[in-house]
């Protein structure tokens, strides 16, 4: 992927050019899903498009599993491993910041 | 500062199933790191929670990378998940 997609991803519309067909359509379908809005039958034509009911379904149930593993971390508050911080940031001073937003961990309280 | 304790692989206090636990990912996902530490207060999860991600989202998933991935973190960014 582009540091470009990577930036545009929370992006609703998304802008024109940054992904092809089947992305757009995974990104939108990830956003509403996340979002608990309905999928309504475009979002889900778009997908149909470029993809088969299983994979359909490994799409969901992936994006599913991210927001698992969101509320997982905000539920226990899980200490990013210095590890982790280390390497982003010797990435960070080789190819610049990443595109990902990186919000801080939330305070407890 | 989690709210649940992040078990350390090298705590001989560690039951037999955690430690098993800990040893398995650590070789197949390469390292540990933290959210596996975390899980390992419930293996039996962690265990169930690594069975999904491997059949939907890495290794069986029926998706090329690319697009496996952009699920994943089109996820996260609009969750604003600072894991």
């Amino acid at each position: 992927m582009t540091e470009e997609q990577l930036h545009h991803l929370n992006n609703d519309p998304l802008p024109e050019g940054v992904y092809d067909a089947a992305q757009a359509a995974i990104v939108r379908y990830a956003q509403k899903s996340t979002r608990l809005e309905p999928i309504d039958d475009a979002t889900y034509a778009a997908l149909a498009k470029h993809f088969s009911a299983p994979q359909i379904m490994d799409i969901c149930l992936t994006v599913g599993l991210s927001n698992m593993v969101n509320r997982f971390h905000a539920t226990f508050l899980t200490d990013v491993d210095q590890a982790t911080i280390d390497e982003v940031e010797a990435g960070d001073a080789i190819a610049g910041v990443c595109a990902i937003p990186r919000p801080k961990p939330p305070q407890p309280g | 500062m989690a709210r649940i304790p992040l078990m350390d692989e090298k705590d001989p206090r560690l039951s037999a199933d955690a430690r098993a636990y800990l040893q398995h990912v650590s070789q197949t996902r390469g390292r540990l790191i933290n959210i596996y530490r975390a899980m390992a207060n419930r293996p039996e999860v962690g265990r169930g929670f690594s069975g999904l991600a491997n059949t939907v989202y890495r290794g069986n998933t029926t998706l090329d990378p690319q697009h496996a991935e952009l699920a994943y973190l089109t996820a996260t960014v609009v969750n604003n998940c600072y894991y």
